[in-house]
């Protein structure tokens, strides 16, 4: 089979034009839900606090841009939760003053887990990395045995980490110490690809760039040389992963005071290459690809996250989030179709498959919600690469089979303990 | 200004651009020299059988699927690969009721009751084929239907060496020159299993383990077909170039619906499958059905040697 080959290109990180209008989504991260304190009508400046965090585990959100709210309205996320949003119009250049501080480092831990909450910072990046993530905030309870730094992107077009390792190395080799500190963890390792190890340095651990070793639990199959089962068993082993851009802007957040408003974000646009940008969360889809010299047409397909495990989105104002990883654009005739079509029995799924699932019989269970028997067949063991999906010579939707099964099962825990 | 609508779809949002149907356009490619030789051998009567076959395949498929009110598929390419492969299984001079009676019971209970295609247990071509071989047994003897069309005549290899008077040489038996049926020319078929197993069209595991089996049994039993009465030898070589060996190991057994999915179990099948082909062939009363009657049986248990799978990575 033709490998997926991790993007190891060297791509600058540009800025855009700050737009005029932002809308900030309360929940940023899948789960992470922040509460507005602010009404329409009031003022806001660059770097103030918009979303207030209800517990500590939560990272507040800051408005990227000075101006006034305009309106709070309910919102949908790029994972399609229902959530608030609030819509914030440009005006006067005024923002907060920062506070930085050079000697970050000899402050207590505890300090400097409530100083990150009220930066912003969280896990950044798209649903992968969320789950496997320490709260930065919160005293972990569980010891951390290895914590893995991710300086390889999740998917292949995508190189936000690698670049952001490159532009920011002094930050990433404070960011270690930081992380030591705030989390506690025995071990601190960055996992990179071969051409990037020498840049990083003594905590580098090379990994082969083929997709999808960078995805979290992969990583950490990768790195301890044991698989762990899930985030939960993840999480009891004392496994984390962070990625290289959060670790990167815990360091700014302390040094220099910024909070997190922007989120570098890789644009794929169709016929031409990918580029970095450095987009003020917020902003929204076709705003980032008009920045890129692209106009939307009829029927294209717009992706919020990487092309084998992102969202594809309907609606072109969905604002950048904490999350968004990459946008990426395919125009109208050249999108995949997958097929209403019964497994054909070929075995391709089952052979590229890097869980060693049986696939085809577990997603034909997955199919018809006969989830006990998907659940035998190793549904949780599933990494949802979408590796299956990408292979199948019937064009099945495999994939969503999967996230539909999983979905089924956690709602129908949640409603055994409501009852 | 209005907002275009964008097109919304599960990820992934890529596609290896491999697909089932370009995997039959390749395999009914690759059979192409092989049915030349036939030609060749066979005369324009074969073209005939394989034209009409081609034909009652596509067209029962259409109108099964018209009757069931279910999307027609003949573009697909699959129901052209089975009529392709049943007449290769035919002899030249095979009546015309006969090919469209197979052809229609393969793709009718075949392929189309079960549910269609993905949903069959067994390979069609056999079901099809085994419907005819027991009921019409004079037509589907090549011996006899090939008397009139080829220049060939006389009994087929199978029948001969039972009758002790097998003569032919690795070479004639390599190209089909033999009395046989369509698709006879086995070194072709050979070789156009190597290039589809090589770019991973078909089960290459199958196709291997069949091929071993096969020789394996050759080289235990084929002694066993001469007695005192009837003395003689073949070579294991000859002896699986020699009837449909060849198309079984890499067109019939590995079919994707009626084989297993996962490794273990795709060289268990393969390797018994071949074995058993030799055994019925030759113990049984239908040699030529060996390799037919075998991986029909082997099909009928491809879904327990799929219960043999790897234990998942991470599970306790």
């Amino acid at each position: 089979m033709r490998k997926l080959i991790y993007n190891e290109a060297e791509l600058m990180i540009e800025l855009i034009k700050t737009p005029k209008r932002v809308t900030l989504l309360m929940e940023q991260q899948p789960g992470k839900v922040c509460e507005t304190g602010l009404a329409v009508g009031d003022k806001v400046k660059r770097g103030q606090k918009v979303g207030e965090a209800p517990d500590a585990s939560t990272p507040s959100i800051h408005s990227p841009i000075a101006g006034e709210v305009k309106e709070t309205i309910p919102a949908l996320t790029p994972e399609g939760h229902h959530t608030t949003a609030v819509v914030i119009e440009g005006g006067e250049a005024d923002s907060e003053p920062t506070r930085g501080d050079e000697n970050f480092l000899s402050s207590s831990a505890e300090e400097l887990r409530s100083r990150l909450l009220e930066a912003g910072v969280g896990a950044l990046g798209f649903k992968g990395t969320a789950c496997f993530a320490p709260p930065l905030s919160v005293k972990v309870e569980r010891e951390i045995e290895t914590l893995i730094i991710s300086a390889i992107d999740e998917e292949p077009i995508l190189i936000l980490n690698q670049q952001i390792v490159r532009e920011h190395n002094d930050e990433l080799r404070t960011g270690v110490e930081l992380v030591r500190r705030v989390t506690g963890a025995k071990k601190v390792v960055v996992a990179t690809t071969p051409a990037l190890k020498p840049k990083v340095g003594e905590h580098a651990v090379a990994i082969e760039p083929v997709y999808p070793n960078a995805l979290p639990q992969m990583l950490i199959w990768r790195i301890t040389g044991r698989p762990v089962y899930n985030s939960k068993e993840a999480n009891d082993k004392g496994y984390a992963v962070l990625s290289a851009e959060t670790v990167v802007s815990m360091v700014r957040a302390l040094r220099d005071g910024i909070p997190v408003m922007e989120k570098v974000v890789t644009v794929q646009v169709e016929a031409s290459g990918p580029r970095n940008l450095r987009v003020p969360i917020g902003t929204p889809l076709f705003g980032v690809l008009k920045a890129v010299g692209c106009t939307l047409a009829q029927g294209d397909r717009v992706i919020m996250g990487g092309p084998m495990r992102g969202m594809a989105q309907f609606d072109p104002h969905m604002p950048v989030t904490k999350s968004t990883d990459a946008i990426v654009h395919q125009r109208g005739h050249g999108v995949t179709r997958y097929l209403d079509m019964a497994c054909i029995g070929c075995g391709a799924c089952v052979k590229v498959c890097p869980m060693k699932i049986q696939v085809d019989m577990m997603t034909r269970y997955c199919e018809y919600s006969l989830l006990d028997n998907a659940k035998s067949y190793d549904l949780d063991a599933c990494i949802e690469c979408g590796l299956c999906a990408f292979v199948c010579r019937a064009k099945r939707p495999l994939l969503q089979f999967i996230l539909f099964a999983k979905n089924e099962i956690q709602r129908q825990e949640e409603e055994l303990l409501e009852a | 200004m209005k907002d275009p609508m964008l097109t919304v779809s599960p990820a992934p949002h890529w596609h290896i651009g491999k697909t089932f149907t370009k995997d039959s356009y390749y395999t009914i490619m690759a059979l192409i020299p092989a049915l030349i030789m036939g030609v060749i051998n066979y005369g324009k009567g074969s073209l005939g059988v394989v034209g009409l076959s081609v034909f009652s395949a596509m067209a029962t498929e259409a109108l099964m699927q018209a009757v069931m009110r279910r999307p027609i598929t003949i573009h697909d390419g699959n129901a052209l690969l089975i009529g392709l492969l049943l007449s290769f299984l035919l002899p030249a001079g095979a009546p015309w009721w006969l090919v469209v009676v197979g052809t229609s019971v393969a793709m009718i209970v075949g392929k189309q009751l079960y549910g269609g295609l993905g949903s069959n247990p067994f390979n069609p071509v056999l079901v099809g084929w085994i419907i005819i071989r027991i009921s019409w047994k004079l037509e589907m003897d090549v011996d006899a239907s090939l008397v009139d069309v080829a220049s060939v005549s006389g009994l087929s290899p199978l029948a001969s060496l039972r009758a002790g008077v097998f003569e032919l040489g690795l070479r004639d038996v390599m190209l089909g020159r033999i009395v046989g049926s369509v698709g006879s020319a086995s070194l072709l078929i050979l070789l156009a299993g190597v290039v589809l197993g090589a770019l991973k069209v078909i089960k290459w595991e199958v196709s291997v383990s069949f091929l071993v089996g096969a020789f394996l049994a050759s080289l235990l039993l084929g002694p066993k077909l001469f007695t005192e009465l009837n003395p003689g030898s073949i070579s294991p070589i000859t002896f699986i170039f020699v009837g449909h060996i060849m198309l079984g190991a890499f067109f019939l057994a590995p079919d994707n619906p009626s084989s297993p999915v996962n490794t273990v179990g795709r060289y268990l099948y393969g390797f018994l499958a071949g074995f058993m082909a030799i055994v019925i062939r030759v113990y049984s009363s239908y040699p030529d059905g060996g390799v037919i009657f075998a991986i029909m049986l082997l099909n009928l248990s491809s879904p327990l040697l799929d219960r043999i799978r790897p234990k998942a990575v991470g599970k306790a």
